[in-house]
């Protein structure tokens, strides 16, 4: 079982810049980080036989226009879904591809492009109509009670996690000042402005308990990440040495743990235990004190921390206690988003956190590089993880 | 434009909900070989494999167990209900479900709220929401 383990390696990876730029190609973006990608691997697209897309049409590119714009000509094809949630599966098809022999180098792609559009939520939105979406929406929208924007779900989970926990609301600020800090360290980052504890107390109020300053900027771009056989000479190639698959189920919720009690689900948490006993752990014979940098989903500041509780880094229940004092910052234990995440960097639906690690994972860094980081770990509260090893 | 309300129509699985609010009554799916509620509509029960399922009432007194507070209204249609409240109300047996508040401040976790089904969005159908002991929505 899951024998896939260091088989296939991330060997180039590519961006476009972030900002927002309404009147641009989203094939062009894609084409900037494909080309980016392939110079970094040192390929050329020929050599490229595997493309799999996420988000696709109506705000992104699509895998048969990226394929026939920008000359592939891949034969093993996919396509997630038009949200994020996916990024760390589709880097997990593409090991799998590899190692089962059904491709040998996987372009995998995110273009997007939000700056043209409303936001998420709103009636001008292309998916406003997933507000309306038979038993509620992605995010547990339910428009027709008001439980309008994936904002909603993320306020709800928060407050009920408050409530459940005894725990102070204002403590959430120490993740996006973190974030925005290392934002502030990297130079493609969209929001490098300096935050305050007061700028972010201050800032708007959207939907209690969450504010302006709790949500990820709307962003443009492209991310691509070249997936290919992990040869172990190459010192640049990072091994895909984990991974593991997003849940669904009437115990989820994508913006809130397992069993935290919102919704239909019960009211039962993970036990530090079985948080250490997951898969993706196993597959990688790893632990969190062996993880150097981490990436995590965060469209909203609280997700970072029923994922730190969900992969056992901290009791359930306690990581808004545990991430303060500068323990997921640069010089921290557990250097988290070191790139600003999608708070503070890009809203790339996780794809840009993939892309740090692999830089971290390299040593390319700069200023804000951990010292010497063997093994870096990617997750989310929706399930889904990967580990990632240097060669 | 048009409102994504107009362009809602009530489907099969929908319908007992709706008939019910109609008489302003709420039901919810039950499992029949469980004798649970449950939420979202299925067809069949999600706790035992194709159990059958019956429609009826539960019991409209709950306890909130979070609640959010809107600021900003994403669609248009609620923009006159600025500032609203969406409470999460755990009905009998766990059952839990997302309720319309017209006054934020009447509403606070853990204290015990009736629920009942009205329409907060003209031509739009009813929906659940907290109500006084009169009736009228809190």
């Amino acid at each position: 079982m899951m024998d896939f383990s260091g088989k296939a390696a991330v060997i180039g990876v590519g961006a476009s810049s972030f900002e927002r730029r309404p009147h641009v190609s989203v094939l062009e973006l894609a084409d900037t980080a494909l080309n980016e990608a392939l110079t970094d691997a040192g390929l050329e697209k020929g050599q490229l036989d595997g493309l799999l897309v996420q988000v696709g049409s109506p705000r992104g590119a699509d895998y048969d226009s990226i394929a026939e714009t920008l000359g592939l000509a891949p034969t093993f094809c996919a396509q997630s879904w038009a949200h994020g949630r996916f990024a760390a599966t589709v880097l997990t098809h593409a090991a799998l591809a590899i190692s089962a022999g059904m491709a040998t180098r996987v372009a995998c792609i995110m273009a997007m492009k939000n700056s043209d559009i409303g936001r998420i939520g709103e009636a001008n939105n292309p998916l406003a109509h997933e507000h309306f979406r038979e038993n509620g929406g992605p995010h547990g929208e339910v428009a027709n009670v008001g439980m309008c924007s994936p904002i909603a779900g993320a306020a709800m989970a928060f407050d009920l996690y408050c409530e459940r926990y005894g725990k102070e609301r204002e403590l959430l600020a120490e993740i996006p000042l973190t974030f925005r800090a290392h934002a502030r360290m990297t130079d493609d980052a969209v929001m490098r402005k300096p935050m305050s504890v007061d700028d972010y107390a201050n800032s708007r109020p959207l939907v209690d308990p969450l504010r302006l300053f709790d949500c990820s900027p709307v962003g443009d771009g492209a991310v691509c990440l070249i997936v290919g056989a992990n040869a172990t000479a190459n010192r640049r190639a990072v091994a895909i040495t984990g991974a593991q698959g997003l849940r669904a189920g009437r115990d989820t919720f994508i913006f809130g743990p397992t069993g935290l009690g919102l919704a239909q689900q019960s009211s039962t948490r993970i036990t530090r235990a079985a948080a250490l006993a997951q898969p993706v752990w196993k597959m990688a014979a790893s632990s969190p004190t062996e993880i150097d940098c981490v990436g995590i989903y965060d469209s909203f500041s609280p997700l970072p921390l029923y994922a730190f509780e969900d992969f056992g880094f901290c009791e359930s229940g306690t990581a808004l206690d545990w991430v303060q004092g500068g323990r997921i910052a640069l010089g921290g234990d557990c250097p988290t988003n070191t790139n600003g995440g999608q708070l503070s960097h890009a809203q790339m639906n996780g794809w840009g956190q993939l892309r740090e690690l692999v830089t971290q994972l390299r040593g390319e860094a700069g200023t804000r590089q951990i010292a010497n980081p063997r093994r870096a770990m990617w997750m989310t509260v929706a399930g889904d993880a990967l580990v990632l090893e240097r060669n | 434009m048009v409102s994504p309300f107009d362009m809602l129509e009530i489907n099969s699985l929908q319908t007992p909900f709706y008939e019910a609010a109609a008489r302003g009554e709420l039901v919810v799916p039950w499992c029949t070989a469980t004798q649970r509620p449950f939420w979202p509509p299925s067809p069949s029960s999600p706790f035992v494999d194709k159990a059958e399922v019956v429609w009826r009432p539960i019991d409209v007194s709950g306890i909130v167990r979070a609640k959010i507070v809107f600021h900003r209204a994403f669609l248009a249609e609620f923009e006159h209900l600025l500032p609203y409240a969406v409470a999460l109300v755990e009905l009998e047996q766990a059952l839990r479900l997302l309720v319309f508040a017209t006054t934020p401040a009447k509403i606070n976790v853990g204290e015990k709220v009736t629920v009942g089904v009205a329409t907060i969005v003209e031509h739009a159908a009813p929906v659940p929401v907290v109500v006084e002991a009169s009736g009228s929505l809190l």
